[in-house]
This record gives C-alpha cells, sequence and structure tokens, in this order.
C-alpha cells in the first residue's frame, strides 16, 4: 500500500527527545484514505479520539483511525490518552503491510508543544 | 533576650507549623500567570520559534484556551485544569528522599522517605534531631541506573523510536539508590556527662567534635517503586485500567474534540470577512493572524522571555479580540471546552493514581557519628498515600522501622559486659503539599528511638574538663557510658520549592526529650537546600 501522507519539503523533521517535534501539515493525493494511530515505547498511548474537519471518525480496535480526505485542506484533531504525561511518543500512519511512517512526536503534558490533544493539516490536491 | 521569650517564640512557630493543615487546604490558587504553559523562556530558544508560541492550534490547545479564560475573568473555573495537574505532577512528589538520614548530625525530616532519586541529588542540612552534637551535613544520593547511563554516555531518560526497542525500559538498578553524607561544619564543643566504662566514676568533659569528615554512607533499594511512572509494575496497572476504561475516555476525548473544534475550526475555515475558506487556507482568521503573530515575535530584539511575552499577549488579545467577532458566544464555548477538559480530566485523572501505591525501600547504611563507635543500620520504609489522589500528591505517610548495631562489641555497662545492639527506631511522618502545585509542603513528623544499649563516648585528643571542675579525664581513646533512655522527636517543617529547578528548601523546628548523650528536653531549628538533577532532566535542559 505504502504510505500517503508526505511532509512538504523543508518540513522539521521528528527527533525522539524533548520537546516534541515534526511537521504539522502534510500532502497527500485526493481521496486517499489513510489510516492514524499513537505509538509508543510504554505501549499505553492511545487514540481516543478523531475528528476530520469537525466530524468525529470512528476508531478501530486497536485505536486507528481509518478516513478518507477530501480535495483541499483537512484538518485532523485527535485527543490521546496515556498513563505518563511526560513520555513522548509518536503520531503515525498505517501505511499497512506491518510499516508505519513517524508523522511527528508529542506529549499529554500540557505545556507548549504539548497536551491531551492536537492537530495536523492535510492537504489533498 | 530572655530565655522563655525565645523559648514563647520557639513553641508559637511550632505551634503554627502543626495546625498549618488545618488552614493550608482550601481553594486551589488562581494561577498568576495566564502564559505559564506556554514556557516562553524555554521556547524562545527553540529551532522552531515563534511558530511553537503562535501555532497553538497544533502546539497548546488547552493552554490556549487557558489563556482566554483568563481575559474573561472566569479564571475560577480553571483552576483545575489538566494543565495545572500536570505541571504539578513534576513539582508535587513528596516522597524523595533528599537529605540525611534522622540519626545523622544534621538532617530536615524526623523519617527517610520511599522514593528514590532520578539521577543526583545534592542536599545541605543544618540542625540534628537526635545527635547531641549539631552538624552540618553535605548528602550526595545517586541512582544507580541514571548514574550508569550518565556516565557511559546514554540518555538519563530514554526515549526510542523504535516500539520493540527494551533499551529504553527502566532496569532493576533504576531502583538502586547509593548516598554518602559528609560533615562539613566547623567542629562543635558540647558538655557530656556519664560513667567511665572502666572505674564506673561519674563524669563530665567537654568535647570538641571532629570536623570535616565522613559521616556515613548507604545503598537503598525500591523493593516496591510503583511512583515509578516508567515502572512496568505501574503501566501494566495502568494498561489494564485502561482497558476497563475506553469506551469513557473515548466518550470523554471525542466530547473534549468537539467542544475545541466549535473554538478552533471557525478561525481555520473562515477569512476575515466570514468567507468559507478551505481548512487551513492561508488567507483563514487564522493563518493571517498566524503570519502576523510570527513578525511580531520575530522582531523582538533582543529575543528575551519578558519582549515575547508581552509581543505574544499583546497578539494573542488581538486574535481573541477578532474571535469575539467571529463568536458572540465565544465565552459560552470557552466555558463548554472547560466542562469538557473537565470531564476528560476526571477520567484519567483515575489512571494517573495508579501511580500512587505504596512504596517500600529497604536501606542499609554505614554511619560514624560523630565521637561515637561506628553504627551499621538497617532500616524499612514505607510510603502510603492515604486519600486518594491525583498526579499531585495530596499526602504522603510514611513510616520507618530499623535496628542499629555496632560495627563491633561495645561497652554497655561498667562491668565488662559488651554488646553490638545499639538501637531499634520507629518513625513516622505526614508530607502533604499546601498549594495545588506543590511549590510549598507541610511536613510533620515523631521519631522514636529505644537505646537497647547506652549510648557511648570516645574522648577524643584535646577533651578538657567543664570549666569550674577539676575532674581527672580518662586518656585519650576511652569511653564514657551515658544514660540509656528513649528519644522521642517531633518535628514539622516547611519545604519551598523553586518550580521547575529541582531546588528545595526544607525549614523546620523539632522538640526533643533528650538526644544520644545527653538528657534534658531539647528544640532545634532545622534547615537545608537540595538540588534535584531529575527536574532539570525533565525539561529536557540536560542530556
Amino acid at each position: 500500500m505504502g504510505c500517503k501522507l508526505i511532509a512538504p519539503p523543508g518540513s522539521p523533521t521528528p527527533t525522539p527527545g524533548p520537546p516534541p517535534s515534526g511537521p504539522s501539515t502534510f500532502n497527500t493525493a485526493k481521496d486517499s484514505v489513510i489510516t492514524v494511530f499513537a505509538d509508543s515505547n510504554s505501549g499505553t498511548v492511545h487514540l481516543v479520539a478523531a475528528n476530520l474537519n469537525g466530524v468525529a471518525v470512528l476508531l478501530d480496535a486497536n485505536f486507528k483511525a481509518t478516513f478518507k480526505v477530501s480535495s483541499g485542506g483537512n484538518i485532523l484533531s485527535m485527543t490521546f490518552v496515556g498513563s505518563d504525561p511526560d513520555e513522548i511518543f509518536r503520531i503515525a500512519e498505517d501505511c499497512g503491510d506491518g510499516s508505519s511512517s513517524v508523522l511527528r512526536t508529542w506529549r499529554l503534558k500540557a505545556v507548549v508543544p504539548g497536551g491531551p490533544t492536537t492537530q495536523i493539516t492535510i492537504n489533498a490536491a | 533576650m530572655q530565655p522563655n521569650f525565645v523559648r514563647t517564640v520557639q513553641f508559637a512557630c511550632l505551634g503554627m507549623l502543626l495546625t498549618a493543615p488545618l488552614f493550608g487546604q482550601g481553594a486551589a490558587p488562581v494561577q498568576t500567570d495566564p502564559l505559564a504553559s506556554f514556557d516562553i523562556p524555554t521556547n524562545i530558544n527553540s529551532s522552531d520559534f515563534p511558530n511553537v508560541l503562535t501555532n497553538f492550534a497544533v502546539n497548546g490547545r488547552q493552554q490556549f484556551i487557558d489563556y482566554m479564560a483568563s481575559t474573561m475573568n472566569s479564571q475560577a473555573a480553571f483552576n483545575a485544569t489538566f494543565r495545572n495537574l500536570l505541571q504539578s505532577a513534576e513539582n508535587g512528589r513528596v516522597d524523595e528522599q533528599a537529605g540525611a538520614s534522622a540519626t545523622s548530625g544534621g538532617t530536615a525530616s524526623a523519617a527517610e522517605k520511599a522514593g528514590i532519586s532520578g539521577l543526583v541529588t545534592a542536599a545541605l542540612e543544618s540542625g540534628a534531631l537526635t545527635q547531641t552534637l549539631d552538624q552540618n551535613l553535605f548528602t550526595v544520593r545517586g541512582n544507580a541506573e541514571g548514574l550508569f547511563r550518565f556516565l557511559s554516555g546514554q540518555d538519563v531518560i530514554p526515549m526510542c523510536f523504535n516500539p520493540t526497542d527494551t533499551s529504553c525500559d527502566p532496569s532493576p538498578l533504576n531502583n538502586l539508590e547509593f548516598t554518602a553524607s559528609f560533615d562539613v561544619s566547623k567542629s562543635n564543643t558540647q558538655t557530656v556527662s556519664g560513667q567511665d566504662t572502666s572505674s564506673g566514676t561519674t563524669l563530665a568533659a567537654l568535647l570538641t567534635s571532629d570536623k570535616r569528615q565522613f559521616s556515613s554512607a548507604s545503598a537503598r533499594f525500591a523493593i516496591i517503586n510503583s511512583r515509578d511512572l516508567r515502572s512496568k509494575s505501574y503501566r501494566d496497572a495502568w494498561s489494564a485500567w485502561f482497558s476497563q476504561n475506553y469506551k469513557a475516555l473515548m466518550q470523554a476525548g471525542s466530547d473534549l474534540l468537539a467542544a475545541e473544534d466549535q473554538i478552533f475550526l471557525k478561525i481555520q475555515t473562515e477569512d476575515a470577512n466570514g468567507r468559507a475558506v478551505q481548512p487551513g487556507d492561508s488567507q483563514s482568521v487564522y493563518q493571517v493572524w498566524l503570519r502576523n503573530a510570527n513578525s511580531a515575535l520575530l522582531a523582538v530584539a533582543p529575543r528575551t522571555a519578558g519582549g515575547v511575552r508581552a509581543v505574544l499577549k499583546q497578539q494573542l488579545d488581538l486574535l481573541i479580540a477578532q474571535m469575539r467577532s467571529l463568536h458572540p458566544d465565544l465565552d459560552d464555548r470557552v466555558v463548554a471546552a472547560r466542562s469538557a477538559y473537565s470531564r476528560y480530566y476526571a477520567n484519567t485523572s483515575a489512571g494517573f493514581e495508579l501511580g500512587n501505591q505504596p512504596m517500600l525501600t529497604l536501606e542499609g547504611s554505614y554511619e560514624k557519628p560523630s565521637l561515637q563507635p561506628d553504627l551499621v543500620n538497617a532500616k524499612l520504609v514505607f510510603a502510603w498515600s492515604p486519600k486518594k489522589m491525583g498526579t499531585v500528591n495530596s499526602g504522603t505517610l510514611t513510616v520507618n522501622g530499623g535496628v542499629s548495631i555496632y560495627t563491633s562489641p561495645q561497652p554497655k555497662d561498667t562491668i565488662g559486659n559488651t554488646s553490638r545492639w545499639h538501637d531499634a527506631q520507629f518513625a513516622i511522618q505526614f508530607d502533604r503539599p499546601i498549594d495545588s502545585k506543590a511549590l510549598s509542603t507541610l511536613t510533620i513528623g515523631g521519631y522514636f528511638q529505644y537505646q537497647i544499649s547506652p549510648g557511648l563516648v570516645n574522648i577524643p585528643a584535646g577533651a578538657v574538663s567543664p570549666p569550674g571542675t577539676t575532674i581527672t579525664l580518662p586518656p585519650n581513646g576511652a569511653q564514657i557510658l551515658s544514660q540509656r533512655g528513649t528519644i522521642a522527636v517531633v518535628q514539622a517543617s516547611v519545604t519551598l520549592q523553586l518550580p521547575n529547578s529541582g531546588i528545595r528548601v526544607p525549614i523546620g523546628i523539632s522538640w526533643s526529650n533528650r538526644t544520644e548523650l545527653l538528657t534534658g528536653n531539647e528544640i532545634r531549628g532545622h534547615i537545608g537546600f537540595s538540588f534535584d538533577t531529575h527536574s532539570i532532566l525533565l525539561l529536557g535542559k540536560g542530556k
């Protein structure tokens, strides 16, 4: 299947340690079906809610959000829970065939940058 | 100054400290700086500056909502926000021991706490609880795993990208701590009386303590350390809790997003004239504001926290004014977001409470008390938070039980009998943050020591008879038996903390019925200073 979300050239690269880092804007082809999830070393961080342009996205049993993007801008907002507010976790795309791609890192601790919610923007063309 | 007056003041201070808990648990204080959670001093040095501060829709949704709430004068509704509580989690631990033990010559706590340091903690404390001679003790504590990682060039708080990488998991060394204390005070002089162990003669001597000497060393192992958020036991407990509560968490998370989108989506999907644009369009209210705000922040020169803060506040206020014109009901939306946030927090905080389980630590120490025979001490330390809590400890009860033995048999009477047993100890202490961010903590403790054998004093070189007496002292190296008895100490202290710095200053007062070598009441003051490197690492300011 392959990864569908591509960070624009010049975007910051996500790094493992604090503070959270990485791009917040991605490009993709219109009508792409994307799957996003939370990945962590502790195994305790989960995506528990996602909205695409204000509309709730259903999560599967593995707490992954799968959605189809419309042409133009798409704002995906997400809520996470986890066992450790300081843990730096990964917001990742499930690229299928068992592979995934780290979109950016994040933490639950509500000090900028961080918090229980965040958003990414997906431009589809 | 009259001694009675001094004693009255001392008792008044003790009484105030003891009754402070009755007044210290009121409503959480209002956040004084509504931009505190933007962490401007750190973020002005970010490679993502100024976007890290301005692009709040990505980097700090709740922080911006908090700020909006502060502008609508309904701060009271936000006192219990997630931000406050999570910030406090870092500062709020009251279970970590920083200084020396209660039996040392300089300490700030009646009981030893059960928590293990994260890397290295240093403490300087003055004022003994049970020892006759006051000392200034410098104590260094080091976590075995943290030190190993630090010395071998690894990250002290490791983070891995690969979920199958187990190198980030804490090892059993994470529960092991080493401690060393050194007396850094000038020599201290004290009149001590007792019986000559060889002749039984009652005598008194003016003794001068050693100075700048090794005082004690110990190893501590946390047998149960479920308060460590990185521990496997806590993560397992949290995962089990999550599997039972995920539906409620998903609902709370969904409600939170819906409420936030009511605030954030409109400014990202409309231009200044109210026309619909693509989400994230460059002409949206948010993107136009973002460009202007970034330009304004980049123009701040020199780039100081104060300068950036003033401009950021100005820019945020401009946007909020624009949002109010777009959303006449903005305040209602903010209140709704707050309500959703409270429900989210109420759900998630139950999971964090799992981190506040009882702790049990075993300690073995070698002590070298001034002018007394060397001791080996074994102690069990138990800590328990008796009240249901969030991430801030509303109170931790610590109980110690231990025994001390001499490293070699010592005289226990004047007829030649010897014993290795020195004493048995029991201590109980309660630590409670006074404010919601645990910037100050009240501690009340009691310490009881049953002296199995009488205290012993080694006559040092230079010992003289007390002024006005003509007692002939035994030769250097001889020993005096002090009067046997139970030592009881009550202590109250307040520990002040500089937030996010790792710096704590305990100030306290204690009363004891006697000391190791002397009978008679003692009231003493205690003050200390400790620095915990782990707090700095959590902020990302070190490796």
